[in-house]
């Protein structure tokens, strides 16, 4: 039971009243919106579980501004989690800690690959493709800099090297430069033989990927 | 068919919902992420579709010479110095089990590539779920060395 306010089709608006705690929005003696005695709200169902229900439709949050960002989460110092299926399966901190799954076992904070490149330094350096890299400066035989399109928040970041010499099974190396430190816009990169030494050791190579994390 | 979040064009903010467990993220009515029953969570940036991306669950940039320095980490505790060129990573959370992956990667400061170093995982070592070890060693004679620049990242 509950108490109703009804917009009857008939008799108009109706007031109907009983000690139960909850009531009820209805059009057409069709309950529409319930507020239970818990202040649980719900839309489509008459049993809301949590504060806010909808049920059996969609929710609308309009703006006439085209092209406008449009929020949702916390906007007080709480984490924000994203449930599906009645699991929470991302979670953002207030921090800004992203956590999710894939494959994981739960959910646990993941760091961002915030820039990769695969790309040939033979002849002319051509980036095969890319993301958050700019371009590829030519140093010279064995000598790149990667160049990042949006800096780094700091130079501290970290980075993977996987290398290949195509037609060639011999061994080959890379490393960050011996002498240019990282910046936050530009990684400098060698590479060389692995088993020599000296200076002529440096090579092109076709086939080069990069990825930074942070 | 999922239950979507969906920054529309038109009418702003909408939200939908069915009973499938799967969320969709959605911007113009077109779908750029989503998390699947599973809890794989799955975006574009440029791949080209929506796919599931796995995640880099921690990294550290260090200085392995004289006190081991972090320079920066994430789910990294602390490095462990066992000794010349040989160190162990501990996780700040332990990893579900010790089959993830690791790359690393160093360089070395003394000028010319005479001191050409490898950075690996430690060959004798089992990966931990709460720690594993790498080494640096002159890539010409194997020998271990200190080095000042370390990347190591871990995915799982």
């Amino acid at each position: 039971m509950s108490s109703i306010i009804n917009a009857d089709t008939s008799g108009g608006l109706k007031l109907e009243s009983d000690v139960s705690g909850q009531l009820e929005i209805q059009t057409a003696a069709a309950t529409k919106v319930t507020v239970t005695s818990a202040g649980n709200v719900g839309i489509g169902t008459s049993t809301p579980a949590q504060k806010f229900v909808v049920s059996d439709g969609g929710v609308n949050f309009a703006t006439s501004v085209s092209g406008s960002v449009q929020n949702i989460g916390t906007f007080t110092d709480n984490t924000l989690a994203v449930i599906a299926n009645s699991v929470e399966q991302m979670r953002v901190t207030s921090a800004g800690l992203l956590s999710f799954n894939s494959g994981y076992g739960s959910v646990a904070p993941a760091y961002g690959c915030r820039a990769w490149v695969n790309f040939n330094g033979t002849g002319t350096v051509a980036i095969r493709e890319s993301g958050n890299v700019s371009s590829i400066t030519d140093n010279g035989t064995g000598d790149y800099t990667i160049n990042f399109t949006t800096a780094m928040p700091d130079a501290n970041y970290s980075a993977t090297f996987m290398l290949g010499r195509d037609g060639s099974n011999i061994d080959v190396f890379s490393a960050i430069h011996p002498t240019v430190l990282p910046t936050t816009s530009a990684l400098r990169i060698r590479t060389a033989y692995l088993s020599q030494v000296g200076a002529s050791t440096y090579v092109d190579l076709a086939r080069i990927n990069i990825a930074v994390f942070r | 068919m999922a239950s979507i979040i969906n920054a529309d064009t038109s009418n702003g903010l909408k939200l939908t919902s069915d009973t499938t467990g799967q969320l969709d993220f959605q911007s113009a009515g077109s779908t750029k992420a989503t998390i699947d029953t599973a809890g794989n969570l799955k975006f574009d940036s440029g791949y080209g579709s929506v796919a599931t991306a796995y995640g880099c669950r921690a990294w550290v940039n260090l200085d392995g010479t004289g006190t081991v320095a972090i320079r920066d980490s994430g789910n990294v505790s602390s490095i462990t110095d066992n000794g010349t060129g040989d160190y162990t990573i501990n996780f700040a959370i332990a990893m579900p089990d010790a089959n993830y992956t690791i790359n690393a990667n160093t360089s070395f400061d003394g000028g010319g590539f005479t001191g050409q170093q490898n950075a690996q995982p430690k060959a004798d070592f089992t990966l931990l779920t709460t720690s594993f070890k790498v080494v640096t060693s002159n890539s010409s004679n194997a020998v271990l060395i200190d080095a000042t620049k370390i990347f190591v990242v871990v995915h799982r």
